[in-house]
């Protein structure tokens, strides 16, 4: 049998450091960007770099548990921030993602949630890492976009303009709801495969129709020209819609139904 | 009218109870299919009529996708009846209104019959919305491909067949029954021949249970260690473990031994030395396995402390290779596990379960075969809603490249009905 060579032992030292450099990136952000991407990608490559000797030492994609799914959530927020950044020019874009992304990597330290190589057999499939992944990198963006909806609602009171921050809102629910249908649309097709239906209502699905449904009612009412109070705060009810579906809907009386629960 | 639309749900499921949609079988769901493809056809004749625009139009769209959200939340707040239970309550009168009005079934339900309804005639119109010049290419798969998977799921699970099928190992079996409980047997047109079932495990855990109470310590948050995990790794709380030999396949081989031994009864095993953490020099070394039906478990009781023990194996795979013969004389032979299904004519074979108390040497193997003709519709339809979602997601840097090319802005919603990107 192969001895492991990087276990979660290795990420109490690396997911501090990694935390403390995405910190500094969104601290540097607005005075230094050249260093702050710099911090970033270092944080980013040691997380990376983790997950690969992790991968290798499990014999199997770290996709499995909460804590596993939490790593490449750090890994993936800091990085949407710098892209959404680069892209639409709002620096705070970063420093939101870095920000995050060094709580879930805290919260990883105290409880990584990971010991075992096992995958089930239902999991064996080509479809587990690109839907996971994909999921993982719309929460990510997502994320992005249930704050900026947030903060144009905010100049909105205040009477300040806000079509850039309107126009950012719309673009990151775009990109994000897009891949959220992609992890989607690859589930149904892998749940065909082993349980031979395309979906079946299991709570968890339930509650990824609801995130998926809520962004989408978002993006129709943009088309329809609305951009009020109550229009801008779909996108964070949403969020909070996806944190049930990631998190939540493990506690909740309809857990016991499902087979997604972990 | 969405409003509406589900308020005469609620009032047809009062009056009539939840629909049998099995009355909805071929060929009434193909009219029902033309039926919403409709709105498709007249909006691409009568572009300028506003009953249309509306119908396929952003408004309404959210409105109804808003009620759905509305219903999901219901459906993942309250624990839900499977399916076909609605109905059978319903039909007994069991469960008073709420079961008539669908709560505790909600897809099975009148109002989210007549709410999926509404917005695949929605989604028929917009479709035809798209195919006008210059055509959108990403609203036009996201809004057919959504369609075509509506129809396929909706319409298509009236013609949707499936049953649960036991065989036992060297036999053939055609009778099958619904999965659900007490669920009568009955002859199916399709029958299986289990020639062999195999089971691969994964090295099983060691784990400390207390010797007085039997639960695994730590109590509440039992730590486990792998018989693969790297020398020098921690051990359990409270000792330093060394796997000394790890044998997948073993026998009892006398005075508290195992032996390799390749055989229907061989369990594994793994010898192990455990020493006190924290010095003191009390060490223990002895065999352990799991067992299982026909071979008994060991276990290493370290001194008066706990007991060290392996868990019972998880599964890594399990295979069952199979005969099938359909009445039309198709005959297939191959293997069926999880996430590799079976084909055999019309019909789709897949792994669903064995008996879990015996494992590797399970008599049995349960398949769920399913005939369902709308499948591949249901998979062309996720296909295209597939590339819509991509060119929805990639649309986002199109129009930022624009921008910054000095474009006209793009990122912001057009008035109503006069968008031309997004969704």
């Amino acid at each position: 049998m192969s001895a492991p060579h990087v276990t979660w032992g290795h990420y109490q030292a690396m997911g501090p450091l990694a935390a403390l450099l995405w910190l500094a990136a969104g601290a540097l952000v607005y005075r230094r960007p050249r260093a702050a991407t710099a911090l970033l990608a270092a944080g980013a490559v040691l997380t990376l770099a983790f997950i690969a000797g992790l991968w290798l030492s499990l014999e199997r994609p770290p996709f499995r548990t909460m804590g596993e799914t939490r790593l490449w959530y750090s890994f993936f927020l800091p990085l949407c921030g710098l892209m959404a950044w680069r892209s639409f020019g709002h620096p705070w874009l970063l420093s939101f993602g870095s920000v995050v992304a060094a709580v879930f990597a805290a919260v990883n330290v105290a409880r990584p949630e990971i010991h075992s190589r096992t995958l089930m057999p239902a999991l064996q499939s080509p479809y587990f890492i690109p839907h996971v992944t994909l999921y993982i990198l719309s929460y990510a963006l997502l994320a992005s976009c249930a704050v900026a909806a947030v903060l144009t609602l905010a100049r909105l009171r205040r009477g300040l303009p806000e079509e850039g921050l309107l126009r950012l809102t719309d673009r990151l629910c775009r990109a994000g709801t897009g891949l959220l249908m992609i992890g989607l649309i690859l589930g149904a097709l892998w749940a065909e495969e082993a349980w031979g239906a395309f979906w079946s209502w299991d709570p968890k699905e339930t509650w990824a129709f609801v995130t998926c449904a809520a962004f989408l009612a978002y993006i129709h009412l943009r088309r329809a020209g609305r951009r009020g109070a109550g229009t801008l705060l779909v996108p964070p009810v949403a969020f909070v819609f996806l944190m049930i579906t990631w998190i939540g809907v493990n506690y909740l009386p309809t857990a016991a139904q499902s087979v997604h629960t972990y | 009218m969405c409003a509406a639309v589900t308020a005469g749900g609620f009032v047809a499921g009062a009056a009539f109870g939840p629909p049998d949609f099995r009355a909805f079988a071929a060929p009434l769901n193909l009219a029902l299919l033309a039926l919403l493809a409709l709105p498709c056809l007249l909006r691409a004749l009568f572009p300028a009529n506003p009953a249309l625009r509306f119908l396929g139009g952003p408004s309404f769209a959210a409105a109804v996708i808003t009620f759905f959200v509305a219903f999901a939340l219901w459906m993942g707040l309250v624990p839900q009846l499977p399916p076909g239970a609605l109905a059978r309550e319903a039909a007994e009168g069991a469960g008073g209104l709420p079961a008539r009005l669908g709560l505790f079934g909600l897809t099975s339900s009148a109002p989210f019959a007549a709410l999926y309804l509404a917005l695949m005639a929605s989604l028929a119109a917009s479709t035809a919305a798209g195919l006008r010049r210059p055509v959108r290419p990403v609203f036009v798969l996201n809004h057919l491909g959504l369609f075509l998977v509506l129809a396929a799921q909706g319409l298509g699970a009236a013609d949707r067949e499936s049953h649960f099928m036991t065989v036992f190992e060297g036999r053939v079996e055609w009778r099958a029954d619904a999965g659900t409980e007490g669920a009568e047997r009955e002859d199916l047109p399709v029958a299986l021949r289990l020639d062999d079932f195999d089971l691969e495990e994964y090295p099983a855990d060691l784990l400390l249970v207390g010797r007085e109470t039997g639960k695994p310590l730590p109590e509440g948050r039992p730590a486990f260690y792998s018989p693969g995990a790297a020398a020098g790794s921690p051990g359990l709380p409270g000792w330093d473990l060394e796997i000394l030999e790890y044998l997948p396949r073993a026998a009892p081989a006398g005075g508290g031994s195992f032996a390799r031994a390749v055989m229907k009864a061989s369990a594994q095993a793994v010898l192990v030395r455990a020493r006190r953490a924290g010095g003191g020099g009390e060490s223990f070394t002895g065999w352990l396995s799991p067992g299982n039906a026909m071979t008994p478990p060991a276990f290493l009781a370290l001194g008066e402390g706990p007991l060290l023990v392996m868990a019972a194996p998880l599964p890594r795979r399990f295979v069952s290779r199979v005969k099938a013969f359909t009445r039309e004389g198709v005959e297939v032979e191959g293997a069926v596990e999880v996430n590799s299904p079976l084909t055999a004519g019309p019909w789709h074979v897949y792994q669903h379960g064995y008996d879990d108390g015996l494992g590797r040497l399970s008599p049995w193997s349960r398949f769920l075969l399913v005939k369902d003709r709308w499948r591949p519709l249901g998979r062309a339809g996720f296909v295209l809603w597939l590339l819509g979602s991509a060119g929805l997601a990639l649309s986002v840097r199109r129009t930022a490249s624009v921008r910054e090319a000095g474009g006209a802005a793009p990122a912001g919603p057009s008035p109503a009905g006069s968008g031309r990107e997004g969704a």
